[in-house]
């Protein structure tokens, strides 16, 4: 449960923080993606379940205030399964370094981003995909893949604290 | 977890009844514009409020890095500015003078007076879309201060956007550089009517295209664009930018060109809303 309520916080604080501050933290026109990061870790840390939760939730976030033409469900989706996807790499894998974070993160985004330009801009027949790769896909990934490198450290650390809370827990109640 | 283990639903049923619900709300939410603003009236009144805390917190910052500017620059600012203010007054007594002539004359001839000054709400931008493809953004007044959808934003003596959706205590601006985002416009010397689109490709450059100008139009580069009468969202005589170069389109029939905005869309953050809508424009 407290797990659940923190990351609800911290959902919603990045949201905040990539609204509000994306011009002080955006380079050449482009702001890293904070969300698609923690729905990604989220996935990796705790499993499918719970990482389809917290895509959904998140992506709902996005798609109240800035829906693609503001129609409601589609960043929903499109999180949903981002997070459910790196969910199934939760057993397989040993996530406490760089590598594995900072790999997913980049196919999450792409994969989001590349979603993104199919329903917001083909559906318009704005097909010229190079262009935006170079200039609007690429550069994204590259920058939240570097803010991942920070950002990865801190929710290893809060979601640590909060295991260790939960054991005493147990413990207590044993 | 061993409580929830008795009631453990496969996950697969339930991504499929997530992915169910997405489509019905993208179903809905296309059937029926007002379906989600329950939804989203709810979901605001919860990240509104931290929304502009922390560009509270924010401008507090950027305040206080400014205070720490050198004064001695401050200073030169000041004497340029004290010189450039007499400059203007002296220029004021004249352009007073001259609006006297003109009011006057206009009542000889009956003119309306249609660039009046509209009525208007000042706003501040409280968060910018999280994608990087579009230029939406929110303010921080909705319904509740007398917003409507299709209101128009104005910045630094320029036309902003548009709203396109409002809640009770924000509202959503399309801007015009937006990818989507057409505008009817004229030349404000000519009154040759164009097209003003919103480009992804050009928004680099700080630019908007202007399409569908006549061949035989005589404008050149630099002349001012406003929006013009034909639009049916946009009120007439917004500024909106200069055009650049103009060049003849392969069809003969038409030119087009690119046009500068007065607005700069990076740094906005106080706009002004015009409460006239157009639809009760006289």
């Amino acid at each position: 449960m407290l797990r659940k309520i923190i990351y609800t916080i911290l959902v919603i604080l990045l949201f905040v923080i990539q609204t509000t501050f994306s011009g002080a933290i955006s380079l050449g026109n482009v702001a890293p993606n904070l969300i698609i990061i923690i729905v990604c870790m989220y996935g990796l840390l705790r499993g499918r379940r719970a990482g389809m939760y917290i895509g959904f939730f998140a992506g709902l976030l996005l798609d109240v205030f800035f829906g693609i033409g503001d129609v409601m469900g589609i960043n929903a989706m499109i999180l949903m399964y981002i997070g459910f996807l790196n969910g199934i790499f939760n057993d397989m894998i040993y996530i406490k370094n760089y590598h594995i974070p900072v790999i997913a993160v980049a196919i999450s985004t792409f994969a989001y981003e590349f979603f993104y330009y199919v329903f917001a801009f083909m559906i318009r027949n704005k097909l010229d995909l190079p262009y935006y790769l170079r200039h609007i896909i690429i550069p994204e990934i590259v920058y939240t893949v570097f803010v991942t490198l920070f950002l990865f450290k801190i929710i290893l650390w809060i979601d640590s604290k909060i295991e260790k809370y939960e054991k005493r827990g147990e413990k207590s109640v044993d | 977890m061993k409580k929830r283990d008795k009631i453990n639903i496969p996950t697969k049923y339930v991504i499929g009844f997530l992915t169910a619900i997405c489509i019905a709300f993208v179903a809905l939410c296309l059937v029926n514009d007002n379906f989600a603003k329950p939804i989203k009236n709810t979901v605001a009144t919860v990240i509104i409020p931290v929304q502009k805390g922390m560009n509270y917190v924010g401008g507090w910052f950027s305040d206080k890095a400014d205070n720490l500017r050198d004064i001695q620059s401050l200073q030169e600012e000041n004497k340029a500015l004290k010189a450039e203010n007499s400059e203007l007054k002296s220029e004021n007594v004249i352009l007073s003078q001259q609006q006297n002539e003109l009011s006057r004359l206009r009542e000889l001839y009956e003119l309306d007076d249609i660039y009046s000054d509209y009525p208007k709400v000042a706003a501040r931008v409280i968060g910018k879309d999280t994608s990087n493809w579009f230029t939406v953004f929110t303010i921080d007044k909705g319904s509740d201060s007398g917003l409507a959808v299709d209101m128009n934003v104005i910045a630094d003596g320029g036309l902003v956007g548009i709203i396109t959706y409002v809640g009770s205590n924000y509202a959503k601006v399309t801007s015009i550089i937006n990818d989507d985002s057409n505008v009817g416009a004229k030349f404000a010397t000519t009154s040759d009517t164009c097209i003003v689109s919103g480009d992804l490709k050009l928004m680099e450059q700080g630019l908007i295209k202007v399409s569908n100008i006549n061949i035989n139009a005589n404008v050149k580069e630099g002349d001012m664009l406003l929006t013009s009468y034909i639009s049916d969202k946009f009120v007439p005589g917004i500024l909106i930018g200069y055009v650049t170069t103009i060049e003849d389109d392969a069809n003969r029939l038409t030119k087009s060109s690119y046009l500068m905005p007065v607005v700069d869309f990076a740094h906005l953050e106080e706009v002004l809303v015009i409460t006239q809508l157009k639809e009760n424009f006289q």
